[in-house]
């Protein structure tokens, strides 16, 4: 039995994903929300997708928590280090599935539960996110989380710079001092 | 806080053991699907990028429906992957199949696919209860059309095919449960 560890923050609870996200995830890879995601897709790509990245729990121990609601139990997203093979590393990711759930802060506040999970509380050295030179969003968020933009190095994603967090930028380590 | 993901469980038989797909697995899957041995189960695209989401995709079966592919290996080797064979159901197909690959052309003619199929099988009838199950094969892949009907498979014309680019497969068709005791 593989054991997964549940962070929880004031209005998230994020765990490993299983079924009951299916339907949230894949409406989301189904739609034009998912254009920096090799989105909108058909439901056969979509389920191979999200199986894969459910299924890097059971192979790397790590992986993509569901983001899901304390009040009202619904998923909401994805966040955590997504680790295919041709990564040279785990690759801090997130997403928000649908629309109404975007302008809360609910995605800096399950990145920031993640980042200090892996960064402070399992000792990893830093993640890194590959962020679409078009996706604004997503980049004002790392900037946010405290990321800086590497300037050097391979990105192995097309149109994609390349983001830092440490342990030195993160949250939990800034409120500390 | 933590919670355990879903058991997956190991089977044996007489000279194989039918365990979960694991990250010492991936080097032999991809090796596989990059070579001309792959060619019946996979599109063009051969990359690493695609062979690993196949590879989480069988693991992620696993989480999301209670079942999915083993990966089998010799009992005194677990950790040297030979080939996968399992339940198989991805959400966009028609019906329940049974699938198999061998990865590697030293494991072929021992009859390895055979016996671990027929255990897969057996799990997919027994343990979890399936009244039918078919195998989609290429009508090219003869090997593996000797060893649907070497297990008693028989074609099934009228059967709905899932959607491969437009590519038609052969449906075989397994005997069912009470047939096989």
């Amino acid at each position: 039995m593989t054991a997964t560890p549940i962070l929880t923050t004031e209005r998230l609870c994020l765990r490993a994903p299983h079924a009951a996200d299916t339907d949230a995830i894949l409406a989301f890879l189904g739609s034009d929300r998912a254009d920096f995601y090799g989105g909108p897709m058909d439901l056969g790509t979509a389920w191979h997708k999200f199986s894969a990245y459910v299924g890097q729990w059971t192979l790397a121990g790590y992986g993509l928590f569901a983001v899901t609601l304390k009040d009202t139990n619904e998923t909401i997203g994805l966040a955590g280090p997504h680790h295919p093979a041709h990564f040279p590393e785990p690759e801090m990711s997130w997403l928000i599935a649908d629309a109404r759930f975007e302008g809360h802060g609910y995605a800096t506040e399950a990145c920031r539960a993640v980042l200090d999970h892996y960064l402070t509380g399992q000792g990893w050295a830093s993640l890194v996110s590959y962020i679409d030179r078009a996706n604004h969003p997503s980049r004002a968020l790392a900037q946010r989380l405290g990321a800086t933009k590497e300037e050097t190095g391979s990105v192995p994603i097309p149109n994609c710079d390349a983001y830092r967090h440490t342990a030195m930028g993160s949250p939990a380590r800034l409120k500390q001092k | 806080m933590t919670t355990t993901l879903p058991h997956i469980p190991t089977l044996e038989t007489r000279r194989l053991i039918l365990r979960g797909p694991r990250m010492g697995d991936v080097e032999t899957w991809a090796d596989f699907f990059r070579s001309e041995r792959s060619q019946y189960v996979r599109g063009d695209d051969t990359s690493l990028r695609t062979s690993w989401r196949g590879f989480a995709h069988m693991a992620g079966m696993w989480m999301l429906r209670g079942y999915g592919t083993f990966v089998f290996a010799l009992k005194d080797s677990p950790d040297q992957p030979l080939g996968m064979t399992g339940p198989w159901h991805p959400m966009d197909w028609p019906e329940k199949e049974l699938g198999w690959t061998v990865w590697t052309a030293e494991a072929e003619g021992k009859g390895y696919a055979h016996e671990a199929a027929t255990e897969a099988r057996r799990y997919a009838y027994q343990d979890l209860g399936w009244q039918t199950a078919v195998s989609y094969i290429d009508p090219a892949n003869d090997r593996s059309i000797a060893l649907a009907e070497r297990m008693g498979c028989v074609l099934d014309p009228a059967a709905e095919q899932p959607d491969f680019d437009g590519k038609k497969v052969l449906v075989y068709r397994h005997p069912a449960p009470e047939v096989l005791g």
